[in-house]
């Protein structure tokens, strides 16, 4: 049948495209949407912190981190721990919608692409979304708010997990 | 036909390879392929957003005798994000040129859909309804279908889904057809294999993402 040779030459030819893809993240504008409950959030503990002292976190373990309730296998990052646990400040968010590996996907390309951030995990039985950042980066509540709706999905609340 | 939508397909995926790193790329890309009983479609869209995508699609309906070529838009009209499930509804609409099986003329032609659907990660429902007008002969057609995951795996992990698809077009010879189906999906793939009943016809459908 001419169509499943089709299908085998389109698979063929996605396969070896692939990995240039793999690279790219999606940029969206969303200006138009609805922020507003964002704006009831305080952010003036953010702007004043203090993140110099990162640095005292070197050498710090990363497997002594409390992960309950976080799921390693889940994570959709192929960077190695090693890399994210020095200096890392973590800022997790409780997303509502993620029911599926796209939904992940999505979330993984949006948050590749803001300087800030190394690398995401995202936990679907939690609904938990986990942003590691760059040493002494930042990333405002009203960023990440912005990113997981570009992302298509909905934030529940936010807690950040300063290295302590 | 099928050799030029495969060289399509191919200019396209390799002009994207090159291109996609040094130039700044702000969607997503999804390849899709439907063959049924009915019809063998593909669809290539572009998202700029989340919540929208355009794209080229080609269909030959077996059903009408009916080759469509034209341009697709599809619009995430409202999506409903639960703490463990989502809901969507989407609104697609095709225009281009209908061209009948052996006929020299190509028509105008388009379409208009109309989906919904609600999964968690157990559950998953979907109802879709089609309206086309191709060369003159207008269709409607419904379907509808249930699946669930006999596992829940892990991020990266081969899912599974059992699903059973039912589609009615009123004015067919078989207004109702059931299809039973298993949906394999690991990564950015995304197989469909099934198999309908009542026309003793293979379904199997492909989607990629980028
Ligand atoms: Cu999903």
């Amino acid at each position: 049948m001419t169509i499943f040779k089709t299908l085998g030459a389109v698979a063929a030819l996605t396969l070896f495209a692939q990995p240039a893809f793999a690279q790219d993240a999606d940029a969206m504008d969303h200006s138009k949407m609805d922020h507003s409950e964002m704006e009831t959030m305080d952010h003036s503990k953010m702007k004043t912190m203090d993140h110099s002292d990162m640095n005292m976190m070197e050498g710090m373990d990363h497997s002594k981190m409390d992960h309950s309730g976080h799921d390693h296998a889940a994570k959709t990052s192929d960077d190695s721990n090693e890399i994210i646990s020095e200096g890392t400040h973590t800022v997790v968010a409780k997303v509502n919608g993620l029911v599926c590996d796209f939904c992940a996907q999505a979330l993984r390309k949006v948050f590749k692409k803001e300087d800030a951030v190394e690398t995401i995990s995202v936990d679907l039985d939690a609904g938990e979304v986990r942003v590691f950042l760059k040493d002494g980066q930042i990333l405002s509540d009203d960023r990440l708010a912005k990113l997981i709706r570009k992302s298509g999905y909905s934030l529940v609340d936010i807690t950040h997990e300063n290295g302590a | 036909m099928c050799r030029r939508l495969t060289t399509l397909l191919a200019a396209l995926l390799l002009a994207e390879s090159a291109y996609a790193r040094p130039v700044s790329y702000p969607g997503g890309w999804t390849l899709m392929q439907r063959n049924n009983g009915d019809r063998s479609a593909i669809h290539a869209h572009y998202s700029p957003t989340a919540f929208d995508s355009f794209g080229v699609y080609i269909e030959k309906n077996w059903d009408e005798d009916v080759t469509f070529t034209g341009l697709q838009y599809n619009r995430l009209v409202k999506r409903f994000n639960g703490p463990s499930s989502q809901a969507n509804i989407y609104a697609k609409a095709g225009i281009g040129q209908a061209d009948p099986f052996g006929s020299a003329g190509a028509e105008l032609a388009g379409f208009v859909e109309f989906a919904a659907d609600w999964e968690t990660r157990r559950w998953f429902t979907e109802y879709r309804l089609r309206t086309a007008d191709f060369a003159d002969n207008e269709s409607v057609h419904h379907s509808a279908r249930l699946g669930v995951a006999p596992y829940i795996g892990d991020y990266g992990d081969l899912h599974t889904w059992f699903m059973v698809e039912v589609q009615n077009h009123p004015d067919g010879d078989k207004p109702i057809t059931t299809t039973p189906l298993i949906r394999l999906f690991k990564g950015v793939q995304m197989i469909e294999l099934g198999y309908t009943v009542e026309e003793n016809e293979w379904l199997a459908n492909w989607i990629v993402r980028f």
